[in-house]
């Protein structure tokens, strides 16, 4: 484990806006696509807001009363190693992460499911640029 | 680049299955030994494109793959638009024999995948005798569902894209981009709804945890193959199952996930050749025991 991986994560989603930015088809599928997901890291929750696709911002909670619409929370190492260059079993999928206790799920999933692989392929983008990404 | 038409041939069986006519697709190349394959749940035959152009595999098996009523190129039949499409055990085994007495094959090698690995059990168990070997990918007697399968048919959501997304975790990293999306091609052009009633089968009518025991391998070699990213049917899913099922061959393949065949053929056949080699020596064996 690297030293701060909570620092580590934090660093990959900020990044996530700008290799969006370079990815003008990811954008496009997502189109359809306008609302407030979170993502936990350990105790600290990040909102990204999402309009039609694009990602608006990014910004580290908590935040009283900050609403969202799905949430996806796991630890540090667990996202650290879904974003390994080539990501071990159970660490290579959102799906097996959840399916491997190590990744919950949580509010109205339909905006996720109806838009699931540009949400998988969007928390993929930091994959493989993330330092201790060996879980 | 050169263009060339692959030697597979594709036509279409016309045949009764439980009393309901069906019209099924299948293909195949080679001679030799039947070797059957089962696609996965929500797919077709064509997860089977690099095994019926494998040369190596088509000089001495015939290789037939056929899509499921209601899958691929295979028709609904009469009367679909009013029922809600649910793949049974019983229907799903029948349709299995009754393909390949039409077809005239003796004792073929049965593969399948997914639900295909599933059902092999249970013929295993019930019809060994039509059998001379039976191969299990991603199979085991049962397992833990990680997902609500009411997302995979509903109005306000893409069923083709929903389907393909959750399966798209099941292929293991690193190999190429083309067989991926390919694979992922299969379920985003599924029937509505169709993926989900072959999950009845896996779900809610397959589990064989009380049929595997019945399993005589004496009768009928079985050989499991599971891929090492798969978290659907996990490697451990399958070492469990065969735990139960004496003289039963497991190998957990690297750097694959649940459609093995499919997502990285290249892979797969490095475990494949030794097992379809092994399958062939014993037919051999039985011809020069028997002349």
């Amino acid at each position: 484990m690297p030293e701060n991986p909570q620092a580590l994560c934090k660093q990959a989603l900020v990044s996530i806006p700008e290799r969006l930015g370079k990815d003008a088809h990811l954008q496009w599928q997502g189109r359809r696509l306008t609302c407030c997901f979170l993502v936990g890291v350990d105790e600290t929750p990040f909102y990204f807001d999402v309009e039609q696709g694009r990602i608006v911002a990014v910004t580290q909670g908590p935040i009283l009363m900050r609403s969202w619409d799905f949430a996806l929370k796991a630890p540090a190492d667990a996202w650290l190693g879904y974003w390994a260059a080539v990501p071990k079993p159970w660490y290579h999928d959102l799906l097996a992460l959840s399916k491997a206790g190590k990744l919950t799920i949580e509010g109205n999933l339909h905006p996720l499911m109806s838009n699931l692989q540009y949400i998988k392929d969007l928390l993929a983008l930091p994959r493989g640029s993330v330092p201790g990404g060996e879980s | 680049m050169t263009p060339y038409i692959e030697p597979v041939v594709g036509r279409y069986l016309n045949l009764d299955i439980d009393g309901r006519q069906q019209r099924l697709y299948y293909e195949e190349a080679g001679e030799g030994i039947p070797l059957l394959c089962l696609h996965t749940a929500g797919a077709d035959g064509r997860q089977f494109r690099a095994l019926v152009n494998d040369e190596e595999v088509t000089r001495n098996f015939r290789v037939i793959a056929f899509d499921l009523p209601w899958h691929g190129k295979s028709s609904p039949p009469a009367g679909y638009h009013k029922e809600e499409y649910r793949l049974t055990r019983e229907f799903y085994v029948k349709t299995i024999l009754a393909v390949s007495e039409a077809l005239g094959l003796d004792r073929p090698v049965a593969m399948g995948c997914s639900i295909g690995g599933r059902i092999v059990l249970n013929l295993a168990a019930d019809h060994p005798e039509h059998f001379r070997a039976l191969i299990g990918l991603q199979s085991a007697d049962h397992q833990t569902p990680w997902y609500d399968t009411d997302w995979l048919h509903r109005s306000d959501v893409h069923g083709g894209e929903v389907c393909a997304a959750l399966v798209s975790g099941l292929i293991a990293p690193g190999g190429s981009e083309a067989d991926r999306h390919e694979t992922l091609w299969h379920y985003l052009s599924s029937g509505p709804g169709i993926f989900k009633g072959d999950l009845y089968f896996y779900r809610v009518d397959g589990d064989l945890r009380e049929v595997t025991p019945r399993i005589d391998t004496a009768r009928c070699p079985l050989y499991l193959l599971t891929g090492e990213y798969d978290f659907s049917c996990t490697p451990e899913d399958t070492r469990r199952t065969a735990e139960r099922i004496p003289g039963a061959r497991v190998t957990i393949m690297e750097k694959l996930g649940h459609f093995p065949m499919s997502e990285n053929p290249e892979q797969f056949r490095q475990y494949l050749m030794p097992v379809l080699q092994e399958i062939r020596a014993g037919a051999v064996n039985q011809t020069d025991a028997g002349s």
